[in-house]
């Protein structure tokens, strides 16, 4: 009887492999979309979080404007920073590296637009722009979340594309390398801030 | 005030920079984590009766914290931290909220979870925090301020009801596990048996077995019997001496049951940097 036992095909050994290797590619392959489609849901928040952050500045605009004599150039710096930004957005056609360079001058623009407003105090005093303070500060911090969320997305799935054997076929596949944020380039010459460290 | 949004613009603007990792504590067994030990155990027990209860009314979940230290971090990214690593709010709808107190820094936040950002808009957190719960911190009385805060959170957020079928599945996976834990043993020891025989027709015999009785028709126990053959024969070239050997115990040791009481256990609810915080 155990000379009898079937003999196993070489070729069998070698289809084996080969069955083996592409179930392999394929899990490597599925691996890429997933992790392109968290690349694409974060960078969906981060333009949520950017749309919310224009419509507040809307409102921002309309408490300003109020006030008397306020400082101008600041103020058409970051209308013209958002409507970039806006336009960027609805433009299809841009480049992801596009609406990251428009939402960084968005961003520095607006932040010095705030400094600006501290000094204001009869601005800052009012009830209508404390409650605005708080979604202004939380919209930031949205920001902020989003634009680091998305970059652990892109740098995860960058990495999985780079790693070999991916690297050699991830241009095949058509996954291009996500671009990530970097520091605002506005950000270095950020204006002097008084702080108020007082307890009020 | 101003302070906040000044911290916040700082926050954003020095985030690439490179801080010491933040270490978050193990998830509680409760809803209450006091590190600060600023909190009596009695208003420990209330908040945790109150609050486990009302995960079970409503599936909300809602965490009190107290910290040491925000170890230089913006008390924003704690508390979201806390939030995504304890996964407060269940997976479904995302309907977590941490109440985190830092004593020393003079800071608290209400981080609240993505599914909780319309009915606590951020002006709500703030107003909670700037209007009942900061008035006493100001005086070091945690205990009233962590209780009517909490207070005031639930009224808002208790205005929703999420569905609370979605608590149940907890039973389901230990469930899954079991019997998966017991088709493993099963399969393994079905096998450890037939590798045990150099033939590997029993195995056909088997999976034909198996197919026909499930499905009661001819195309299943065709396609059992091949499967069977083919992992009896994989069994009994190349299993056959490894079992053997190794005998076929210690394989499946470590499946530990899990025991849940009315304690607090993450859902798995995402964060997104909603809610407010406030200084004194």
């Amino acid at each position: 009887m155990e000379n009898k036992a079937f003999k196993f095909p070489k070729w069998g050994i070698a289809v084996g492999i080969l069955f083996l290797l592409v179930i392999w590619t394929v899990g490597q392959y599925n691996k890429l979309v997933t992790l392109d489609v968290h690349v694409d849901n974060a960078w969906a928040d981060v333009e949520v979080q950017y749309e919310r952050r224009a419509d507040l500045v809307s409102e921002l605009f309309g408490i300003v404007e109020g006030a008397a004599n306020f400082e101008q150039s600041t103020l058409i710096e970051v209308t013209e920073a958002r409507t970039n930004w806006l336009n960027t957005q609805a433009d299809s056609g841009a480049s992801l590296e596009a609406q990251m360079e428009s939402a960084n001058s968005f961003d520095s623009a607006l932040s010095r637009l705030l400094v600006t407003v501290e000094a204001y105090p009869t601005l800052t005093a009012t009830e209508s722009f404390q409650s605005f303070q708080v979604e202004m500060a939380g919209t930031e911090n949205r920001v902020a979340i989003a634009r680091e969320d998305y970059n652990a997305a892109a740098s995860d799935y960058n990495l999985a594309t780079r790693k070999i054997p991916m690297t050699f076929f991830a241009g095949i596949f058509g996954f291009d390398e996500a671009p990530l944020f970097e520091a605002s380039e506005g950000t270095e010459s950020a204006p002097e801030i008084e702080f108020d460290f007082s307890v009020q | 005030m101003r302070r906040i949004l000044v911290s916040f613009l700082l926050l954003f603007l020095m985030s690439p920079l490179a801080f010491a990792e933040l270490i978050i504590p193990d998830a509680p067994e409760n809803y209450v984590l006091d590190q600060a030990d600023v909190l009596s155990e009695e208003t420990e027990r209330l908040l945790n009766y109150q609050l486990s209860n009302f995960e079970l009314e409503k599936s909300t979940q809602v965490v009190v914290v107290t910290l040491d230290s925000l170890q230089n971090y913006p008390i924003e990214e704690v508390s979201l931290e806390i939030g995504r690593e304890w996964g407060v709010g269940q997976e479904e709808f995302d309907n977590g909220i941490v109440f985190l107190i830092a004593p020393n820094e003079r800071e608290s936040r209400i981080e609240v979870g993505r599914g909780l950002e319309g009915i606590m808009p951020d002006t709500s957190a703030w107003l909670i925090l700037d209007e009942v719960a900061i008035p006493y911190f100001k005086v070091d009385n945690f205990d009233t301020g962590a209780i009517e805060g909490t207070f005031y959170i639930l009224n808002v957020v208790g205005n929703e009801n999420f569905d609370i079928s979605v608590l149940e599945p907890a039973y389901d996976e230990d469930l899954m596990a079991f019997i998966a834990s017991f088709g493993l043993i099963f399969f393994w020891t079905i096998l450890s048996f037939m590798s045990q025989s150099k033939s590997w027709w029993a195995g056909g015999l088997f999976g034909a077995l198996i197919g026909g009785v499930l499905f009661q028709t001819w195309i299943p126990l065709l396609i059992g019997g091949a499967i069977g053959l083919f992992m009896d024969y994989i069994a009994s070239t190349y299993l056959y001496k490894k079992i053997k050997s190794s005998g076929s115990s210690g394989f499946w040791g470590g499946s530990g049951g899990s025991s849940s009481g009315g304690g607090f256990s993450g859902g798995g609810g995402s964060f997104g940097g909603g809610g407010a915080s406030g200084s004194w």
